[in-house]
């Protein structure tokens, strides 16, 4: 393997001094975090950049904190530090379920919430829960600060809507209500999950009213289909008798494809599987 | 039978890893067993099976 190209490590102490460094360095310049995807795609020189602009010594960008209702996860926080969070086992135990399965401990260890939605890799386990749970991103640029749904930031394989001088500072998870019900199960054989798949439910005694089904790392992005969410509302009983159909709808609309962790027809099949489990585990 | 192992001290050689060689046959024979499906290839993914067993339910 070739050496690690040289580059240069650039430490700013401000979201606003991290964003007019990126500004300013354009294409040669990357933003920084864990390093867990970067650095490994800067080694194979898959990826070259003379800059990095390491966020990991901005002041508490790696809280985490409960805000007007919404847990709120600053974007340096590593995955091993939700996982561990009292405050996230408290208040979101499905967010730390999720968490303590990502990847391995060393990755979690270094790897950060913000740089796995921001690397865009499509086998994100976050990304696909968090589409589910409705989170938000926090973003500050040039021009100030915005909030974009977590679906709006992760537009393809590798990418996202932010811009060149756009850091994400922290994301903004709602608190499931008294009502809801939610689950995170993925299949995972290699490296990288297969698939992944979020459900969250909102139930009233027998009759579930309101759902939200998510399948990732199967296809390029999170995806989730009107048809399959509507086809998981009703009683029990008549979700039961829907779950194939919601199931082959939610395969369509995420459209599998082939790679190293399975075929599309077989990842179509395990949407079938999983789906049910996970209504399953909701509801248990 | 006759291998190209060396001989370790007094005479000594593994014995251990003899029962390493059958394992992925044991496993595919186990399978072929409770399912009904040959698998020839190692490893034994869940996919490979699932999809022996798909084109064994196809075939009729």
């Amino acid at each position: 393997m070739m050496p690690l190209r040289k580059f240069t490590i650039h430490q700013p102490k401000t979201i606003a001094e991290a964003s007019q460094m990126l500004a300013e360095f354009g294409e040669k310049g990357r933003l920084y975090a864990g390093g867990t995807e970067l650095l490994l795609s800067m080694k194979h020189d898959l990826l070259r950049y003379e800059h990095l602009v390491d966020v990991k010594t901005i002041p508490d960008l790696n809280k985490i904190e409960m805000k007007n209702g919404s847990l709120t996860i600053g974007s340096t926080a590593t995955h091993r530090a939700i996982e561990r969070a009292s405050i996230v086992k408290q208040n979101l135990p499905v967010l730390a379920e999720m968490e303590t399965k990502v990847a391995n401990v060393r990755v979690r260890a270094s790897g950060t919430l913000g740089g796995n939605l921001c690397f865009a890799e499509p086998h994100s386990d976050p990304a696909t829960l968090l589409v589910a749970l409705g989170a938000k991103a926090q973003v500050q640029g040039k021009s100030g600060a915005k909030t974009v749904a977590i679906d709006k930031l992760i537009t393809g394989a590798y990418e996202t809507s932010l811009a060149a001088d756009e850091v994400l500072a922290a994301v903004e998870i709602p608190l499931p209500a008294k009502s809801q019900r939610a689950a995170y199960l993925k299949f995972q054989l290699k490296e990288r999950p297969t698939l992944g798949l979020a459900l969250v439910l909102d139930v009233d005694g027998d009759t579930i009213k309101k759902a939200v089904a998510v399948v990732g790392s199967v296809s390029a992005v999170p995806t989730q289909s009107n048809q399959t969410n509507s086809l998981l509302t009703g009683t029990r009983s008549q979700v039961d008798k829907q779950l194939t159909d919601a199931a082959e709808a939610l395969a369509q609309a995420a459209d599998p494809v082939d790679d190293l962790e399975g075929g599309a027809d077989y990842k179509r099949h395990l949407i079938g599987v999983f789906l049910r489990r996970a209504f399953i585990k909701a509801l248990a | 039978m006759q291998n190209q192992d060396g001989v370790g001290p007094f005479g000594a050689k593994g014995g251990g890893e003899a029962s390493l060689n059958s394992m992925a046959a044991n496993i595919a024979n186990a399978v072929d067993r409770a399912v009904g499906v040959r698998i020839r290839q190692a490893p034994l993914t869940p996919e490979r099976v699932w999809r022996a067993l798909k084109e064994k339910r196809d075939k009729g």
